[in-house]
Parts: structure tokens; C-alpha cells; sequence
């Protein structure tokens, strides 16, 4: 026996090949969820997304999600382009590019997974306004894959309108559909900053078609250092999202795996988010649903070792005031003050960012200075993601 | 961050000062946790799927498991990591012990006292796992030696578990309690009160403390990854033998083996448990330290699509290429190298045709040839019969002489074909 498997051993032959030259670094992507509503054509239908770039690169590389699907979903005649600018379906034809996967200009991408295209000879600049258009064949049984809050004006068309420069007479759509992100080809150098956090990064009520969310205002200022300029900015906000329990979108110590660590080169997690478990503790939308401050700390402790086990640096944020929002009490304050020292003081992550300074209002520090409060009492307006991001220590993303 | 014996603290007292005062030096006024996170990988693994709870009937009173894993790498400080990915209640877990099992092979669940040790989570005994969550543990001292055999002790407090996640086919008995009895040293004898498992129940991972170079392999596949036909309590899955190899090969004792197969697993289609592509994040990216992965899947999405009976969900072998270049861009993401291994010889199983060896044979052609893996092994070669084209019957013989499943002996004749010098990178 031993004579036979040695022989065998002899027989089997080995290739190495290279390591492909390409280091695909994350530029721009949106946490996926299941969207029952949006609808496929009979004739099918063209969905344009028009997303704004962190970083730029020499080429790039689309990931399309079907992981809100329990079936597979066929797609076909995927294109990529230049846009003339958000809030408009107009590309700039001659940047545009048949996009394909494996070679092939159609994918069928299991249920529950995602599809990643061949690398597109489209270099883009930093911040660019990317336009992506996918045709979703006619098909049935499908869940189509979103990201709910675009906080931008996407498209959709019947038939396959990939190509076309414009989309005369497009549906236009406030969520991102399909796209889950775009990977550049910035080099061994670039690393990609992750933002798990809920609506106040996902920027709700920051002014639409202008990337005024904090993590934008965050890659602007990242691109103006040399020290930092190679580092993307992904926002994994999910608006209404928890620490510990699903609801909008999955839990965030659950979404962690794909939402973070699966992100091409991410070295640098923000975690920003609590909020809500807090909120929903007092004023529960479904039965069980409180938690205790330990409780959030611990999911914190958590997601920081998990992420830490990659290589990936963890960075704590405070939970800004929310006096006078609508599931405001006492007690959660109470909590969030909890939360707030936890986070500042634990020593559980490698560096904290204190958000809660940075947009509250000193006379009232259980509420949102006027001049950042975007009305509700808990997101804050344009000025107060501007002030949310000009708090963050880019030294910090320096460091090896 | 972990609750470390006062040992160990002191001994890293000195670097973690010295750390402090580097991080104090470049002033970073945010910073204030500078100290390195320790480096962990990845011994053992399994993959789980989704089994409703109506059978077992887990947790319906309180109830220990205790469930027995053989690890790869060795290491004084190991944690663990226990999932409800597939839950839709929160799992509650009132207490988690290990400790070395003794003698699996036939000793009932018996631990060695002296090594049961708690285990806590953030510093808490007892848990809640949030539906489709995992967590893992804090640091836990215990003396683990490389290809050990690891007991871990959960103690459930009744409650209503709708889903299970659980890896159905473990080849390793593991035994189930009624009451607490995580701390105790030998099991009930009679069995109607322990009653034995093939499954792992709840088990994500293990974990251990390792040094900066240090790290794992994934063995990513189907049922012959996973280890059908495979002597029960044996360990002896084709990875166990890979693992056993590189353990004795000075250049490669530094990497672990993670067994992610899942029995009747496919590429592109969900069935038993979520396709290799849905599965990807969790399964791959998420162990500890992974550098290398070795993929052998694709023989079941074969199989069905061309069952002379009953065929369904089609592929071609295009889709097969897409689907194994998905993964691999995957992998190469996450500076992972991506080893491609021949499908096995199916002649003669009960889904083959002549049309589907046509795919299989196309597919390892791919395999053997392509740019898109760093590195391939010939699991075809070193199983087929050459004369016949189906599998060599010394390694698929009597009593489960399937023409698909290799034999202890197959298994052991797959592992003996890699070579190890694919391992040897010193990136």
C-alpha cells in the first residue's frame, strides 16, 4: 500500500503559478438587503446605479449582489461608465464598458452570494461618479438585492437599456439595487476604512445627490493628507440597524463576516452604532427586543475580537445625543451615557472617536446642537456629518 | 480584552509596556489600546447548516452537550467559537467548559479532570446568541497538544430552538446529557440517560494562540472533504491526514487544517447546506489567520445535472469554471492562495453518466491547466483506475463500494498525493 500511494504521489504534478498583479482595494459599497417590491419587467428591466467613489485606480472590478434571494438570479449585459454627475442618468459614452464575468457578458449568481466581474479598463479618478447598469432578464420568483437608502437618485427602464447614454423616461429609485460594490485597482499600498454602523451613517437626511454623509466628508478629508490619500472610505450603514437583534437588515454582530470582514483589503473598522438598540429598548417594535448596556458592550467586545482575529484595526465611536427623538426617554439616556463612557474609557478598542462631542449641544449635551440637527432630534443635518467627520484623528490611519 | 491568568499577564507585562510607551511617543491622542491583539488561528472548523429542531428535539429540558473535536495545531491558550447562524431565536448557553478528552475512540465522553477548564465570553459565563450570529471566546488556558482531542462541555438551559445549526455529519460520537454536567469527568453510563450524537451541535471553530507565522488551511468540498465512509471516531477525513503530514514535515508544522466540507455541498445551487459561493464569507473568510485554501467541489452539481434518473438544476461545465473563479478572486482578495484539487473518479455512483464524466473530466482539465489557481492537486489521479476510469477499488471496496466515496485507505492515498511543497511559501 504504502509502494502504491508513494507512486502515486510521484505521479501527481504541481503547477505555481503567479499571484495575479492586481490588488483589488474597496472604493465604494453598500450593505445588501432584500427588496420585495422592486420589480422585473416582462420585457426585463435595466437598473442604473449611480454611486460616488472613495478612492481611484487604474481599473475596476463590480460586485453585484444577489443575497437577498433565496433562488438564483440571472443577469445579463452589465455595463460601467463614467456619469456626468449624480441626480442624472447621463454617462459619458466613451468611458463606457461592457462589463463580464469569467469572460462571459452573462452571470447567473447563485442564491444567497454574490458575482465579482473581471477587472474593467475604466481607470476612474478619486470621487468619482461611477454608472453602473445591469439588465435583470425577465425571470420569475426573484427577490432583487437593494441597498434601501440610497440618499441618491438611481434608475430603472424596461428592456435592456445598458448602453444607452441616457435613460429617457426611467423610474427613478432612491435605493442603490444590485450593486454592492466597486473595487479599484489602487495598488499594494491602498487599504479600505469600514463603517458598520446604522442611519447616521448611512447619511439619513444628509441632502441627496450630494454625498454630504459623514464617511464622504470623511474620504475628503482622508484624500487632502498624502499620508492617507489611499485609503478607502466603505459605508456598511444600515438605516434602523442594531447591534444585537435583526430588523432593518441583519443584526450587526451577525452581518459582520460579509458586511466587513469580507471586504477586499479592509484594515480599519469604525464601529458606529447602538442607537437604536438603546431606542428599542424602551419603545419595542417586537417582544423581547431590550438589552442592557453590558449587553451592547459585550456585542462590541465581539465584533472588535472577530475583527481584530484579521488584521483589522477597531475603532470605537460615542453615540451622539437624541433628546427629543421620537423613542427619546430618560432611561435611554441613562444607557447611552452607559454605552458613551464604555466606549471611551474600555480600552476594547485600538483607538475611539468621540461623535457625541463633536454634535451635541453643550448647553443641552443630552441633544443635538440646532445647527447640526436635521430636525428629527437624532440625525444629524449636513453641517453636523461635516462636524462628525472633522472630529476623527486621520493620524490614527496612518499608523502601522 | 481577555481574562488572562495572572501568569501570562506578567510575562507580557514587559511588551505591552514597551508597546504603551511607542504608542505614547507617536502621541496619537484617539489611540489608547496600542498593545498587538494576540494572533490566533485556526485549528479545527466545521461548516454548519440549517436542521429544523423537530427530530433531535435539543433543549427541550436542560441539557449538556458535550462534543469531542480533533484539532490540528497544539497551543496553551485556546478559544472556541459557537454559532447560531442559522437560529431564528436567540441561543442561550449557561455555561462552557473544556478540557481534553480521553481516549475518544471508545471512552464515552470521559475528560481529563485536571484539564477542564471554564470558558467565558467577554468575561461572561452565560450567553445569548443573537439569531444568525456567532461569538467567539475569551482566551482559555488549557494544554492542548497538536492533534489533540478537545471536549467541549455546553450547557443548555431549556428552551424553544426552532433551527439548529449544526454539522450533520461528524464521524466523531458526541453525547448528549440530561442537566448540567459540564465539570464532570465521566459521563452517565447508562444510555438512556447519555445518548450519543453524530453531529456537532452549535460548533464554529477552535482557535489557538499561535506565533506571527502561524496559520491555516482551508479544506473547502463536499462529502469527501467532509469524510463519508471515513472510520467513525478514527480521524481519518483525507485534511486529518493532510493534517498529520505537515504536523511530521519540519517546514509546514506551523499550519493548521480546517475541515469545511459539507456532505452533499454544491458550487452553484444551496441543497445541503448554502452553495460553496453563498457560503464563502462565512466558512473561508471568516477563520482565523487562513493563507491557504484547497477547493474540491464540484462533483454534486455534476451529479445531479446529469442523474440518468433524475436530473435537475443544470449547469455546464462554463458554469462550473465561473463558479471555481469566483471563489479563487474571492480567496486572492484576502491575500489567500487558492489550490485547486481534481474531482474524484464517479463512474458507476449512483448519479453518474457518460455525459457527466464528460463535465468532470472537462472541469479537472481546467483545473490542471488553469492560471486562475496558484496550484493544483491530483485527487483524480490518486484514485482513479486507469483501465476502467472509476474508482481504484482498493480505496471505494466493500461495504460501501459507492464509485464516489473514498475509503480510509482513498483518503489516505488523497492526502499522500499533495505535495507539501505547495505549503512551503514563506510570504
Amino acid at each position: 500500500m504504502s509502494l502504491a500511494i508513494l507512486a502515486l504521489a510521484l505521479l501527481t504534478a504541481l503547477s505555481v503559478s503567479a499571484q495575479p498583479t492586481t490588488t483589488w482595494t474597496g472604493s465604494w459599497a453598500a450593505a445588501p438587503m432584500p427588496a420585495p417590491t422592486l420589480a422585473i419587467a416582462p420585457e426585463g428591466t435595466t437598473f442604473r446605479d449611480i454611486v460616488h467613489l472613495s478612492i481611484g485606480g487604474k481599473s475596476i472590478r463590480l460586485r453585484i449582489s444577489n443575497e437577498g434571494n433565496p433562488t438564483q438570479l440571472k443577469l445579463s449585459d452589465v455595463h460601467a461608465a463614467l456619469s456626468t454627475g449624480p441626480g442624472t442618468s447621463a454617462i459619458i459614452p466613451a468611458t463606457d464598458h461592457a462589463v463580464t464575468f469569467g469572460g462571459a457578458a452573462s452571470v447567473t449568481i447563485p442564491a444567497g452570494t454574490y458575482a465579482v466581474s473581471d477587472p474593467i479598463a475604466l481607470p476612474v479618478k478619486p470621487f468619482a461618479d461611477l454608472a453602473v447598469s445591469i439588465f435583470v432578464p425577465a425571470q420569475t420568483g426573484v427577490t432583487l438585492t437593494v441597498h434601501q437608502l440610497g440618499s441618491s437618485t438611481n434608475f430603472s427602464i424596461r428592456g435592456d437599456a445598458s448602453s444607452q447614454p441616457t435613460l429617457e423616461g426611467a423610474t427613478k429609485l432612491t435605493s442603490w439595487p444590485l450593486l454592492k460594490a466597486v473595487d479599484v485597482d489602487a495598488g499594494p499600498t491602498a487599504a479600505a476604512i469600514v463603517v458598520l454602523g446604522a442611519s447616521i451613517s448611512d447619511g439619513f437626511h444628509s441632502t441627496p445627490d450630494k454625498n454630504l454623509r459623514w464617511p464622504n466628508d470623511l474620504a475628503v478629508r482622508l484624500a487632502a493628507n498624502p499620508a492617507t490619500h489611499n485609503l478607502g472610505v466603505l459605508n456598511l450603514g444600515i438605516s434602523g440597524n442594531r447591534v444585537l437583534h435583526d430588523g432593518t437588515g441583519q443584526s450587526a454582530i451577525a452581518r459582520l463576516d460579509r458586511d466587513v470582514l469580507a471586504q477586499p483589503r479592509a484594515r480599519y473598522l469604525i464601529l458606529s452604532l447602538g442607537t437604536n438598540d438603546i431606542g428599542r429598548t424602551f419603545f419595542p417594535l417586537a417582544p423581547n427586543e431590550s438589552i442592557t448596556a453590558e449587553q451592547i458592550e459585550w456585542g462590541y467586545a465581539q465584533i472588535a475580537q472577530r475583527a481584530h482575529a484579521r488584521g483589522i484595526k477597531v475603532i470605537g465611536t460615542t453615540l451622539g445625543p437624541f433628546a427629543g427623538a421620537n423613542y427619546f426617554s430618560p432611561d435611554g439616556e441613562k444607557m447611552r451615557q452607559a454605552v458613551n463612557h464604555f466606549v471611551l474609557t474600555s480600552g476594547t478598542f485600538d483607538a475611539v472617536i468621540d461623535f457625541d462631542k463633536a454634535s451635541r449641544d453643550p448647553a443641552q449635551p443630552d441633544r443635538l446642537l440646532p445647527a447640526f440637527d436635521s430636525g428629527d432630534h437624532l440625525h444629524p443635518n449636513d453641517a453636523g456629518y461635516q462636524s462628525m467627520a472633522d472630529s476623527i484623528d486621520v493620524k490614527f490611519f496612518t499608523q502601522k | 480584552m481577555h481574562n488572562l491568568p495572572l501568569t501570562t499577564i506578567i510575562i507580557s507585562t514587559m511588551k505591552t509596556f514597551l508597546r504603551a510607551l511607542i504608542a505614547v511617543a507617536l502621541s496619537a491622542p484617539l489611540a489608547h489600546a496600542a498593545a498587538a491583539p494576540d494572533h490566533w488561528v485556526g485549528t479545527w472548523a466545521t461548516a454548519d447548516v440549517d436542521r429544523a429542531n423537530t427530530r433531535d428535539n435539543i433543549a427541550a429540558a436542560d441539557t449538556t452537550l458535550r462534543q469531542i473535536v480533533h484539532v490540528s495545531l497544539g497551543g496553551s491558550f485556546v478559544r472556541i467559537e459557537l454559532s447560531n447562524q442559522f437560529g431564528t431565536e436567540p441561543l442561550a448557553i449557561s455555561a462552557v467548559q473544556i478540557a481534553l478528552a480521553t481516549n475518544p475512540a471508545g471512552a464515552k465522553g470521559d475528560i481529563t479532570p485536571n484539564t477542564n477548564n471554564a470558558v467565558t465570553f467577554g468575561g461572561h459565563p452565560t450567553i445569548s446568541i443573537p439569531p444568525g450570529a456567532h461569538v467567539v471566546s475569551d482566551a482559555t488556558a488549557i494544554n492542548l497538544p497538536a492533534q489533540g482531542d478537545l471536549a467541549i462541555s455546553v450547557f443548555l438551559p431549556a428552551q424553544k430552538i426552532t433551527h439548529l445549526t449544526v454539522h450533520n455529519s461528524a464521524y466523531q460520537t458526541n453525547y448528549i446529557v440530561p442537566g448540567n454536567v459540564v465539570k464532570d469527568a465521566t459521563l452517565p453510563a447508562d444510555d438512556t440517560i447519555t445518548k450519543t450524537s453524530a453531529s456537532w451541535y452549535f460548533l464554529k471553530a477552535v482557535d489557538v494562540k499561535a506565533a506571527a507565522n502561524d496559520a491555516s488551511i482551508v479544506a473547502f468540498g463536499d462529502s469527501i472533504t467532509d469524510g463519508t465512509y471515513s472510520s467513525v471516531d478514527q480521524n481519518k477525513r483525507w485534511p486529518d491526514f493532510l493534517a498529520r503530514r505537515l504536523a511530521a514535515n519540519k517546514k509546514t508544522a506551523n499550519l493548521g487544517v480546517l475541515n469545511l466540507g459539507i456532505g452533499g455541498n454544491r458550487v452553484l445551487h444551496d441543497v445541503t447546506g448554502p452553495s460553496a459561493l453563498a457560503r464563502f464569507d462565512a466558512d473561508v473568510l471568516a477563520q482565523s489567520s487562513v493563507k491557504y485554501l484547497i477547493i474540491l467541489e464540484s462533483i454534486n452539481d455534476i451529479g445531479h445535472s446529469f442523474d440518468p434518473k433524475k436530473p435537475y438544476d443544470p449547469i455546464t461545465t462554463e458554469d462550473l469554471i465561473q463558479g471555481l473563479t469566483q471563489l479563487a478572486d474571492r480567496a486572492h482578495d484576502h491575500d489567500i492562495k487558492v489550490i485547486g484539487a481534481t474531482l474524484t473518479p464517479y463512474l458507476g455512483a449512483g448519479y453518474a453518466s457518460p455525459e457527466g464524466e464528460v463535465v468532470r473530466k472537462a472541469v479537472n482539465q481546467w483545473i490542471r491547466t488553469t492560471t486562475v489557481f496558484d496550484g493544483f492537486i491530483d485527487f483524480d489521479a490518486a484514485t482513479i483506475d486507469k483501465a476502467t476510469g472509476a474508482f481504484d477499488s482498493r480505496f471505494n471496496a466493500p461495504p460501501h463500494a459507492d464509485h464516489l466515496h473514498p475509503n480510509d485507505a482513498g483518503m489516505e492515498a488523497m492526502a499522500a498525493a499533495i505535495d507539501l511543497k505547495l505549503f512551503e511559501d514563506k510570504k
